[in-house]
C-alpha cells in the first residue's frame, strides 16, 4: 500500500532549509551534483529528491521523506511520512515537516539579514511554542 | 536601542514584525524592516501622489 505524499513549501533557499533542518535535529544526506537521490520507502515509493532526511537522532527514517526542488525553484517535501515521529514522539506528516522547516528556515534567514544589519537577538527572549516562533533583536542607533 | 520583534507564525508560515511601532506582515517582511531602517529606500510613485484629478486653477492677467 502506498503512503505517497507530496506538499509545496514557498521555500527556495536550500542553505536555510538545511539549516532549519539541522536545528530540528535531522538528519540529511544532500544530493551531490550530477547524481541522483531517492527516498527509500517500504512501499516502493522512490522519489527523486534533493535534500533526503536520514533520521532526527532517536529514529532512523531511512530515507523515506525528503525535499525536491521544483523547476520554479522552491522545494517540494516528499515521499513515504507514514510511522515517522519526532523525537518527543509526536507524528511526522508532510504538513507538520513544511510548517516546522518552513518556520525555522524563516528564523535563519532573518537572523542573518538582521545581523548584517547590526543586530543582536537575545537567546533568552526567544519564544517557541506549537504555533509561532517569536524573537527579539536590538541594535543601538546608527551614528550614536 | 532600535527593537524589532518578529513573529513566524508556523501554520501559514507568514512573518509580522513590530519596528519602532511600525507593524507590518507578508512575505516582503524583510523588505519592509529594511526600509523601516533606512538602509533601503523604496520609490513608489502613484497617480495620486501627482493629483491628476484636481484641476489646476488657470492663472490669469499679466504676470509680472
Amino acid at each position: 500500500m502506498s503512503h505517497k505524499t507530496e506538499i509545496k513549501t514557498e521555500l527556495n533557499n536550500g542553505h536555510y532549509l538545511k539549516q532549519a533542518l539541522t536545528k530540528l535535529g535531522f538528519t540529511f544526506t544532500e544530493a551531490s551534483e550530477g547524481k541522483k537521490l531517492h527516498t527509500k520507502g517500504h512501499y516502493g515509493i522512490h522519489e527523486e529528491v534533493d535534500i533526503r532526511i536520514d533520521g532526527n537522532g532517536s529514529q532512523n527514517f531511512d530515507g523515506a521523506v525528503g525535499f525536491k526542488k521544483q523547476a520554479d525553484g522552491t522545494y517540494t517535501a516528499v515521499g513515504d511520512f507514514y510511522g515517522l515521529r519526532t523525537q518527543d514522539g509526536q507524528g511526522v506528516s508532510a504538513n507538520f515537516l513544511k510548517c516546522e522547516v518552513t518556520a525555522h528556515s524563516k528564523e535563519a534567514e532573518i537572523n542573518d539579514r538582521l545581523m548584517q544589519l547590526g543586530f543582536t537577538s537575545d537567546p533568552a527572549a526567544r519564544k517557541e511554542t506549537k504555533e509561532f516562533i517569536e524573537i527579539s533583536f536590538s541594535r543601538n542607533p546608527i551614528g550614536l | 536601542m532600535e527593537d524589532v520583534k518578529i513573529r513566524i507564525d508556523k501554520k501559514t508560515g507568514k512573518m509580522s514584525f513590530d519596528c519602532a511601532g511600525f507593524i507590518g506582515e507578508g512575505c516582503s517582511v524583510i523588505e519592509e524592516i529594511e526600509q523601516q531602517l533606512g538602509s533601503v529606500t523604496k520609490h513608489e510613485d502613484k497617480d495620486e501622489r501627482y493629483q491628476y484629478e484636481i484641476p489646476v486653477p488657470a492663472q490669469q492677467g499679466i504676470m509680472g
